[in-house]
């Protein structure tokens, strides 16, 4: 690919990120090309080594704050007259139903923060008994010792699931985090796809 | 290496490639290249984070009539230099450490 397909590549991907993001990213990439050049290297050369113009996109996108895509949508997207008196029309259906999707996925994804949270206090409860027990388990052979066998018992059974709940919701808390940010990348790409549609 | 840790280190290296004079992206990442691994792509959202808390600005210059950006190293990146130097002294301490235990 010469320089500027690359380029040109680059900023049809990046619509939909605020313009002046847009024309940094192509300069940058432009000066990057021509000192390459300067010092040798063939345009060809040069894309090859910075990789596909999908890899590059993405990088930035990632790099890039969701509010600020999000603003560059609503302030850059080009709406029609009609579109825009439909919106405003429509806007006590529209608006209070976007707001309760909004506010229950936000309810959704704190009700998955709490179970994780709730499954750490449980395991600290268990860790905590198991201990107590342990340690009160010998003071009880005085009373029985078949007290104090299953006083022990229990202690072991309660450590042993306090480990195993342990290493199970931290398990679970990765997944979610892994989960929460491929979301927020997956939510950046659509803003920027739609961006794209729009603009075509 | 931990994603974090390299982003950090890349950081210092960049301001320490323009800390001895104003440099630009290409030459930047050929000072760089020898000691760490480093592309454009990674060089240019690390030039953005350092505008943005500012430890480097940026002026543009005329070359071979076409506009080539220079960076140019502020106070604040200066101390961001010398507080990782500061911090990596015991780094390095826990570095000898852990060799020489393991030598043993």
């Amino acid at each position: 690919m010469n320089k500027s397909g690359f380029l040109s590549g680059l900023e049809n991907r990046l619509k939909g990120l605020p313009q002046e993001e847009i024309k940094k990213t192509t300069d940058y990439y432009s000066e990057m090309i021509d000192d390459a050049v300067e010092n040798g290297e063939t345009e060809q050369d040069v894309t090859a080594r910075l990789g596909s113009v999908d890899e590059v996109a993405d990088k930035i996108i990632n790099e890039m704050p969701l509010g600020k895509i999000v603003k560059a949508n609503v302030r850059e997207r080009n709406i029609s007259a009609a579109a825009t008196a439909l919106l405003i029309v429509g806007s006590p259906v529209w608006f209070p139903l976007s707001l309760s999707v909004i506010v229950v996925a936000l309810a959704v994804y704190a009700a998955v923060w709490s179970a994780i949270i709730a499954c750490f206090a449980a395991d600290a409860a268990l860790a905590i008994s198991g201990v107590a027990m342990l340690v009160a388990s010998p003071f009880a052979v005085t009373a029985a010792p078949w007290k104090a066998m299953l006083l022990f018992g229990l202690a072991l059974v309660c450590i042993g699931a306090a480990v195993i709940v342990f290493y199970l919701s931290i398990w679970v808390a990765k997944l979610f985090i892994r989960l929460t940010g491929y979301s927020i990348r997956k939510l950046k790409r659509t803003l920027i796809g739609g961006g794209n549609h729009e603009s075509e | 290496m931990d994603a974090q840790l390299k982003r950090g280190l890349l950081e210092v290296c960049v301001l320490t490639a323009i800390k001895k004079e104003d440099s630009y992206g290409y030459k930047i990442i050929k000072d760089i290249s020898p000691y760490v691994e480093i592309s454009e792509s990674t060089l240019y959202p690390i030039l953005k984070r350092l505008e943005a808390s500012g430890c480097i600005t940026e002026y543009t210059v005329e070359h071979n009539s076409r506009l080539r950006k220079y960076y140019k190293i502020t106070e604040s990146g200066m101390n961001k230099i010398h507080e990782f130097l500061e911090e990596w002294k015991n780094v390095m301490k826990a570095y000898g450490f852990i060799k020489e235990g393991y030598d043993e």
